[in-house]
C-alpha cells in the first residue's frame, strides 16, 4: 500500500507518518516512511511517503501511483492530489491555513474541492481540526485524521493496534487526548460510511 | 531510553540516520563528532543519549573540519572515530580529508557525507562520491536503512583492515527514510587509545608525502579487489537476455521497483552496487562478460559509469555501456524516471500517468511567529531607510536566509556558510554601495571569525549584523559555542560574539534586543554612520532566543504567554503590519486585520510596528 501524508510544517505530519509506519511494521510488513526535514518544517509544505508491502525497494512513491492521500490541510491536499492513482482515495481536512505571503489570493474550500473533483478519485472532506479543537488541542488533528482513515476502512489497522503504537510514540501527558482523538476520528469516519 | 539502544534481534522502524548511529555503536564507536546539517543531523542526535548510557564520546564541533580532525585524532590513536557532516560540510573539511587519503589511519575512521540530491535543504546537489575518488578514500553507499546500519559496521572493519578512512555516503532518501532495522550485537569499545609516533606516516612533509601517495594508490587497488566480495555488492539476478543494469546506492531500489512495474524482473540482469568507488573490478567484469548491453543507473554524477567505461576499455570487453544518456544527471530519481530510462534503453514503450500541476499558492518556509530574525530585518530596513544608504545585503546560511523574501528582500547573496563577511569586503573594495553582512550565530563561529579578522587587518568599511538566537536553529536547535551547553548536555563556557569582535579590535560593537524596535533602530543607525565616517567595520549583535525555543520553554513551565489583539476601532487598515513585518499570525479575515491566537506567541513586536497603536495587549 502506498500512502501520501501531507500538511503544513508544525501540524504533526511526520509524527503521523511514524505512527502509520509502525502500525504496518507491527502487522509484519516491510515499510518505508520517507520524510523531509530541515527548512521545509518552518511553516512550509510537508510531504511524507509511506510504503508498506511484502518487500519494499524504493523509498518514495511517484506521482500518479499512491493508493491513499491524507491531507491535514486543504491547499496541500489539492497540491498533492496528483500523487493519487486513478480511483485512489483522498481524506482531506476541512481547514485552510493561508500561506503567509503578502498579496497572494487564498483559495477557498470550494476552490479546493473543485480541484479535487477534477481527479478520478474518491474523496472525503472531514472537520478534523474542529474535532481536535473541541477535544481541547488543535495539535491532535493528525490523529483525528488517522481515526477517520480507520473509520472509513482505508487503513487496515485495528484500533487497539494504533493505541499500542501511540503508547510508544506519544508522551504520557498527551496520550489520553490522542486516544480520544483517534476514537473521535473513527466515529467521524464511520459516520461518513453510514451516510 | 535512547531509540537506538536495545537487544540483539529487536526490529525498530529507524531513520537511515538512526540506523547509521546504531551501526556505529554496534561497531564499538569511541569518538563521534559532527557539525549539524540537513540531512545528516540525526546521526549525532541519535548518538547523544546512547553515549550517555554507553560512555563513548560525542560532540557538536564548531565546524566540519574540526569535527573530522577530532574523529581523526581518535582514529590515529587506534580507536574508532566517526565524523558526520552534510555534503557541503566536506568542502569545509576537504583540506583534512585530502590529507587523510595519504596518511590513512590506524584505528577506524568513518566519514559520513549526507548528500542532498534535489537540494531539499541545500545550496547544491554536489556528489561527494567524487571526493572519495579525489582523495583515494573508498566510498560505500547503502540503499535502505537496514543496509545503512550494516554498511556502517562493515565500514569500520574495512577501515581498520586496510588502515584507510571510509566514506559512508548517504543521500536524503536514505538519511530521512524510516525502515525496519534488525539490531545486532554491540561490540565492546576499546578503553583508551595510544598515539604511536611515526613521522613517516603522520607528518606530510614532501619527503613522506611522495611515498604515501604511492601507498594510497596501492591501498585503493587492494580494496577494489576486496570489494568484489563485499556483502552489499551482488548480482541479484542473472537472466538469459543480453541486457543488464548496474545500480548503485539508492538507485537499486528504484531499479527494482521500475523492473517490477515494467514486468521485466525475469528479463534483465541486475548487479547491485554499494561501493561506487573503487568499483569491484572482478565482480563487474564477470557481470559484463555475460552481457552485450549494460545500463548504469545512479543518481547525479556518472561516477560508476566513468569507472566502468574505463574498465571496459582497459580489459577490452565487448559490451555497450549506457548511463547518463537515459538517466537524469540532475535532481533525485524515482521509479518512474528510472522506468522511463530503462524502457528507452531497451527500446520499449512506457507511458507514465499524466501528472498535472495545480495552480495553487506556494507555501515556502517563512519566519515563525515571534522570530527575532524578522524583527532584526525590520530594524535594519528602517535604519537603512533613515540613513539613506544604498545597501547591499551579503547574506549567509541559516533561518535568516529567509530574509530574501518579501517584504524584507534583504538578502542579496547567499553562497555558503561564512561567506557573508568576506563578500562584503569585496563589495566594499569594488563599489560605492554600503555592504551589510548578515550572519547567524552558529555560522559566525563556524566560518565567520577569520573573515572578521580580515576586516580589521585590511581595514574594510562593512556593517556586520549577527543574528544571534543562541542556537543553531535551522537544523533543529543544536547547541554551539555561544549556547552554554555541550552536545551531551553538560554546562559549557559561553563564548560571547561581542567579546570576540572586541578582542579582534572592532571599534564599534553593540548588542541589541530585536524585540525593542526603537532603541535597536537607533543603534543600527549609529553603526551605519560609524562605518560611513570611519571606513572600518562595525558589529551589531542582535541577540534574542529563538522564538520556537522560548515558546516551548514557556509552555513547559506552565506559564501563559501574552495575548495581543487588533482594536478594530483604531485600525485604519493601512496594512503596515502585514506589508512591512509579515508575521504569519497577523492576517486579514472578513475584511478585518486580526491576530490569529493559534499562531501568535506574544512577542509584542507588532505592537511597536503599528503606526496607529491599534495593536493592544489583552488584559
Ligand atoms: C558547511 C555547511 N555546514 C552545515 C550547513 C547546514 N546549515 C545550514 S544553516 C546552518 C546553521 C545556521 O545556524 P545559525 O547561523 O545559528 O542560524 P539560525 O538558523 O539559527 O538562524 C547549518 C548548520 C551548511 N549549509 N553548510
Amino acid at each position: 500500500m502506498d500512502l501520501i501524508i501531507t500538511g503544513v510544517g508544525g501540524q504533526g505530519v511526520l509524527t503521523l507518518g511514524t505512527i502509520v509506519g509502525n502500525c504496518f511494521l507491527e502487522m509484519g510488513y516491510d515499510v518505508r516512511v520517507a520524510e523531509v526535514h530541515g527548512l521545509s518544517q518552518r511553516g512550509g509544505s510537508v510531504l511524507v511517503h509511506v510504503r508498506a508491502g511484502e518487500k519494499i525497494f524504493a523509498p518514495t512513491i511517484s506521482a500518479g501511483y499512491a493508493d491513499l492521500l491524507i491531507a491535514l490541510e486543504g491547499i496541500e491536499g489539492a497540491r498533492y492530489v496528483n500523487y493519487l492513482k486513478k480511483n485512489g482515495d483522498a481524506i482531506i481536512n476541512n481547514e485552510i491555513i493561508p500561506p503567509p505571503l503578502p498579496g497572494i489570493s487564498i483559495p477557498s474550500l470550494k476552490n479546493i474541492k473543485d480541484v479535487i473533483k477534477k481527479y478520478k478519485v474518491t474523496y472525503y472532506f472531514v472537520d478534523a481540526s474542529s474535532i481536535a479543537r473541541k477535544l481541547g488541542n488543535i495539535r491532535v488533528t493528525n490523529v483525528v485524521m488517522l481515526g477517520v482513515a480507520l473509520g472509513l476502512k482505508l487503513l487496515p489497522f485495528e484500533r487497539e493496534q494504533v493505541v499500542r503504537v501511540l503508547r510508544t510514540y506519544i508522551p504520557k501527558k498527551y496520550l489520553d487526548i490522542n486516544i480520544r482523538a483517534l476514537d473521535a476520528g473513527i466515529v467521524a469516519g464511520r459516520d461518513i460510511v453510514s451516510r | 531510553m535512547a531509540e537506538i539502544l536495545g537487544e540483539k534481534g529487536i526490529v525498530k522502524l529507524l531513520l537511515g540516520n538512526e540506523a547509521v548511529a546504531r551501526g556505529a555503536i554496534e561497531a564499538g564507536i569511541d569518538v563521534a563528532a559532527g557539525y549539524p546539517g540537513t540531512p545528516s543531523t540525526e546521526i549525532i542526535e541519535a548518538l547523544i543519549p546512547a553515549a550517555r548510557e554507553l560512555g563513548f564520546y560525542v560532540e557538536w564541533s564548531t565546524n566540519e573540519k574540526v569535527a573530522l580532525e577530532v574523529a581523526l585524532g581518535a582514529a590515529i590513536s587506534g580507536l574508532r572515530g566517526l565524523a558526520v557532516m552534510k555534503h557541503v560540510g566536506l568542502n569545509v573539511a576537504a583540506d583534512t580529508f585530502m590529507s587523510i587519503g595519504y596518511t590513512g589511519v590506524r584505528g577506524g575512521l568513518v566519514i559520513v557525507s549526507a548528500d542532498d540530491p534535489n537540494c531539499h535543504s541545500s545550496q547544491s546537489e554536489q556528489d561527494n562520491r567524487i571526493y572519495g575518488m579525489h582523495a583515494y578514500i573508498p566510498v560505500i553507499e547503502p540503499y535502505a536503512p537496514q543496509e545503512a546500519k550494516d554498511a556502517t559496521v562493515y565500514a569500520f572493519d574495512l577501515s581498520e583492515k586496510y588502515s584507510t578512512a571510509i566514506m559512508l555516503r548517504l543521500t536524503t532518501r536514505i538519511s530521512h527514510t524510516r525502515g525496519p532495522v534488525v539490531f545486532g550485537d554491540l561490540r565492546r569499545r576499546r578503553t583508551r587509545g595510544n598515539f604511536i609516533k611515526d613521522p613517516s606516516r603522520w607528518v606530510l612533509l614532501p619527503v613522506f608525502s611522495r611515498k604515501l601517495h604511492v601507498k594510497a594508490l596501492e591501498r585503493i587497488s587492494s580494496i577494489a579487489k576486496e570489494f568484489s566480495n563485499f556483502p552489499l555488492n551482488k548480482i541479484v539476478q542473472m537472466n538469459p537476455s543480453d541486457e543488464g543494469i548496474i545500480a548503485s546506492g539508492v538507485a537499486y531500489g528504484y531499479v527494482m521497483d521500475a523492473l517490477n512495474m515494467l514486468n521485466l524482473r525475469d528479463k534483465v540482469s541486475v548487479l547491485k552496487l554499494a561501493t561506487p568507488y573503487p568499483i569491484p573490478n572482478d565482480l563487474i567484469i564477470s557481470f559484463l562478460k555475460r552481457l552485450k548491453r549494460v545500463l548504469i543507473v545512479e543518481e547525479l554524477e556518472p561516477v560508476v559509469e566513468l569507472q566502468v567505461k574505463d574498465l571496459v576499455v582497459r580489459e577490452g570487453i565487448s559490451v555497450e555501456i549506457k548511463g547518463k544518456e537515459y538517466v537524469p544527471r540532475v535532481l533525485e530519481l524515482n521509479y518512474v524516471k528510472v522506468a522511463k530510462a530503462i524502457a528507452e534503453f531497451l527500446g520499449l514503450q512506457f507511458i507514465p500517468p499524466r501528472v498535472e500541476e495545480e495552480n495553487l499558492p506556494p507555501r515556502p518556509p517563512v519566519f515563525c511567529p515571534g522570530c527575532p530574525h524578522r524583527a532584526t530585518y525590520y530594524i535594519i530596513k528602517r535604519a537603512v531607510a533613515s540613513e539613506k544608504v544604498n545597501a547591499v545585503y551579503l547574506g549567509d546560511i541559516g533561518c535568516y536566509t529567509l530574509g530574501v523574501n518579501p517584504p524584507f528582500r534583504a538578502t542579496d547573496t547567499s553562497y555558503c556558510m561564512g561567506s557573508s563577511i568576506g563578500l562584503s569586503m569585496g563589495i566594499f573594495r569594488a563599489t560605492d554601495q554600503f555592504p551589510i553582512a548578515t550572519i547567524g550565530d552558529s555560522t559566525f563561529f563556524h566560518a565567520g571569525i577569520p573573515a572578521l579578522i580580515n576586516s580589521i587587518y585590511n581595514r574594510s568599511g562593512i556593517l556586520v549584523v549577527v543574528f544571534d538566537n543562541l542556537i543553531t536553529a535551522m537544523t533543529g536547535f543544536q547547541p554551539h559555542p555561544g549556547t552554554g551547553v555541550s552536545a551531551l548536555g553538560q554546562k559549557a563556557r559561553t563564548i560571547a560574539i561581542e567579546d570576540i569582535a572586541k578582542a579582534i579590535g572592532v571599534n564599534f560593537v553593540k548588542v541589541i534586543d530585536p524585540y525593542n524596535i526603537n532603541e535597536s533602530v537607533k543603534i543600527m543607525r549609529e553603526a551605519i554612520a560609524f562605518v560611513l565616517k570611519n571606513k572600518e567595520p562595525a558589529v551589531v549583535v542582535s541577540s534574542r532566543e529563538c522564538a520556537l525555543r522560548a515558546y516551548r520553554r514557556i509552555l513547559k513551565s506552565g506559564k501563559s504567554i501574552k495575548r495581543y489583539f487588533i482594536d478594530e476601532n483604531v485600525c485604519t487598515k493601512c496594512l503596515t503590519c502585514i506589508n512591512t513585518f509579515a508575521c504569519p499570525a497577523i492576517m486579514i479575515k472578513d475584511n478585518k486585520v486580526v491576530i490569529n491566537s493559534d499562531l501568535c506567541i506574544g512577542c509584542g513586536v507588532c505592537k511597536q510596528v503599528c503606526p496607529y497603536n491599534a495593536i493592544k495587549e489583552v488584559v
